[in-house]
């Protein structure tokens, strides 16, 4: 069975409320009555004993006067309706044997008055007799009051009583509306701002709480909505942030997926480059050997002819000219096979450090940049300026990817005296490649490769992004923007140095790898 | 048993010899005439007269009734036992009739207040001394 709160408070206080009525209108109106009517009997009770004292001591001297003053000692007594003098008789037979008693009201005051002897009390009246006993005369001091008085206290006292418990009953009332609004009411909002919450609904706030064990549970209930639904804000976010790093995790994974196509299409590229360097630089070897073949294949039909002729010096210096052409070609050819083994020194990284002198790698890749671009653009031309420091020796470096760096800026460097030569046609491009010994601010040795270009410069608002991946000035097709990304990844993670860029914007730039030995 | 007949014979000898005593009227000298008819007595020792006839209230002065001379006063002036008389004057008095005589246990103080009280008016028996008050005849008698 359901009771709510409210009607579990108007019961309790009813209940209250009926107990006090019960006892105000009925259990202590009795009790004081019955209290009173007993106080009244033993008033009545000693007046008639003190009259009766009184009345004896008077007879005994004989002293009338007293007995009436003993009598009308109750005179004034509220409620008095009479006071009688009974007097008392011994009936006997004539041998003086008592036949029985009998009573005589000998005189009563008020006169009028003449109550029968054997009056008892009721409901009107209350009767109290004592007795008197002297040797002239015996009886009882009968008192009678009437119970008026005592009727109007109690009336009175039901009364008020009854005023009491009406305004106990007001009183009652009044605390259960205040128990009410002050207790259900704030429950009952507690109680439906629950439910709301218990559906999903965070928005209720509970408002004007009472300053009480229940204004301190709606203000934990208020913070307990805020946390939840910070809660589930976070939780959302965190579902949120978890479909975002799902989403970024496909993006990353494609991102690397395609950086690495993006780098294989930069080795590609690089490849290509070096390619047509490549091709150049075993062109003249190649020609050489063609040309000192055919050279040799003349020579030796010339000197068939002369040995047919028997001219046997002339034979002799043939052949000494064929020897030094077959040593060129033999030169030439090594120098072609050497070409081919760097290229697939480039092509297959061992990732190792090792021993390599680095003017030598720059120059080669300076070449083969140069060469590299020109066999694709014929127009193309610069002055290469190189300044080695050859002081410098071996130093212990990845020689690939070092020399994809190198090979990387020279072909920035080139493309950036390419774009103003385009701009400007009286303008001669210079592109420098330098080396030089250091000692670091610690004391230890590290190595400068500079490559600088007399090109536009590289603008300040780009400049903060050009070691970012995927940054290019080029346009679309010409650059993957991995170029420097990555050479700034091999000069810094690859091998603990620095590249940095100095640039001023319309008269080039300068690119420098700093290495520690 | 031979104790009990002595003791009744000696009481009623006592009694004998009391009712053989006379009685005398003796009153305070103002107010009380010399003497008084027996009716007159009677009369003013009923309260039925309550003033003398100079207009000064009278007050009765009675031997108790337990005396000697209290016995004889209700025997030969109000007829009546001692009990009967005490109811008498018990009734006169709260009926507001009468006011009820003064009761004494000796001639002296009966004496002394009749002669202290104007309008007193007193019975008292004749074995007693007589000083400072008026003895009254009664039918032209001083004792009766």
């Amino acid at each position: 069975m359901f009771i709510t709160l409210k009607t579990k408070i108007w019961l309790t206080i009813l209940t209250i409320v009926l107990l006090f009525s019960f006892f105000t209108l009925y259990y202590f109106p009795e009790q004081q009555g019955q209290a009173m009517m007993k106080s009244y009997k033993n008033e009545v009770l000693n007046y008639a004993k003190t009259v009766a004292l009184g009345v004896n001591i008077a007879l005994n001297e004989q002293n009338y006067e007293g007995v009436k003053t003993a009598m009308e000692y109750v005179k004034g007594a509220p409620g008095l309706k009479f006071v009688s003098l009974v007097q008392v008789d011994t009936l006997r037979d004539k041998n003086n044997n008592p036949l029985g008693i009998r009573e005589t009201i000998f005189k009563s005051f008020p006169d009028k008055y003449s109550p029968d002897s054997g009056l008892v009390s009721n409901d009107t009246i209350i009767i109290k007799r004592a007795p008197f006993q002297t040797t002239m005369m015996s009886g009882d001091i009968m008192l009678g009051f009437n119970s008026d008085e005592i009727k109007k206290a109690q009336w009175k006292i039901r009364k008020t009583s009854l005023l009491v418990s009406g305004g106990i009953m007001l009183i009652g009332l009044l605390i259960g509306f205040w128990l009410a609004k002050n207790i259900s009411v704030p429950v009952r909002a507690l109680r439906d701002a629950a439910r709301q919450v218990g559906q999903g609904d965070l928005t209720p706030v509970i408002k004007n709480f009472p300053r009480d064990e229940i204004g301190e549970l709606s203000k934990a209930f208020n913070t307990m909505v805020q946390d939840i639904s910070k809660a589930r804000e976070i939780r959302n976010q965190n579902l949120t942030l978890t479909d975002t790093n799902k989403l970024l995790n496909d993006t990353l994974a494609d991102l690397k997926a395609t950086q690495s196509q993006l780098i294989q299409s930069e080795k590609m590229a690089s490849l290509g480059e070096l390619t047509a360097g490549i091709a150049h630089e075993i062109q003249n070897p190649l020609n050489f050997v063609n040309n000192f073949s055919e050279l040799n294949k003349e020579l030796l039909s010339e000197m068939n002819e002369e040995i047919g002729k028997g001219n046997y010096d002339e034979v002799k210096e043939i052949a000494r000219d064929v020897t030094e052409n077959e040593e060129k070609i033999n030169h030439h050819g090594k120098r072609a096979d050497a070409i081919v083994k760097g290229m697939l020194q480039h092509s297959r990284s061992s990732g190792l450090k090792e021993p390599t002198n680095i003017n030598a790698l720059a120059d080669e890749y300076l070449r083969l940049a140069y060469h590299g671009l020109r066999a694709k653009d014929k127009s193309f031309n610069a002055t290469l300026k190189t300044e080695y420091d050859e002081t410098i020796g071996n130093i212990n470096i990845i020689p690939q990817d070092m020399g994809r760096v190198i090979l990387n800026l020279i072909t920035n460097a080139f493309y950036a005296v390419g774009e103003k030569k385009k701009q400007q046609p009286d303008y001669e491009p210079i592109v420098t490649v330098a080396t030089r010994s250091i000692k670091t601010p610690l004391g230890g040795l590290g190595v400068l490769i500079s490559v600088k270009d007399n090109g536009n410069g590289i603008p300040q608002n780009v400049l903060d992004k050009i070691f970012q991946p995927f940054f290019t000035t080029k346009p679309t097709g010409k650059g993957t923007g991995l170029g420097l990304s990555m050479s700034y990844d091999i000069v810094t993670k690859g091998h603990g140095g620095e590249l940095k860029v100095e640039t001023k914007e319309g008269e080039g730039a300068q690119f420098i790898i700093n290495l520690p030995v | 048993m031979k104790i009990k007949i002595l003791i009744v014979l000696m009481l009623s000898g006592m009694i004998v010899q009391g009712q053989n005593t006379n009685l005398a009227v003796i009153a305070n000298p103002g107010g009380a005439p010399a003497g008084l008819k027996q009716t007159e007595l009677n009369a003013i020792f009923m309260g039925e007269t309550p003033k003398w006839s100079n207009g000064s209230k009278i007050v009765l002065a009675l031997m108790k009734t337990n005396t000697t001379a209290g016995k004889l006063t209700c025997d030969k002036v109000y007829h009546m036992s001692g009990d009967e008389l005490t109811k008498f004057w018990l009734s006169q008095m709260i009926d507001g009739k009468v006011a009820a005589p003064t009761f004494f246990n000796t001639v002296a103080d009966l004496q002394t207040f009749v002669s202290e009280k104007p309008g007193a008016i007193g019975i008292i028996d004749l074995t007693a001394p007589i000083a400072g008050v008026r003895v009254i005849t009664v039918e032209g008698k001083k004792s009766f």
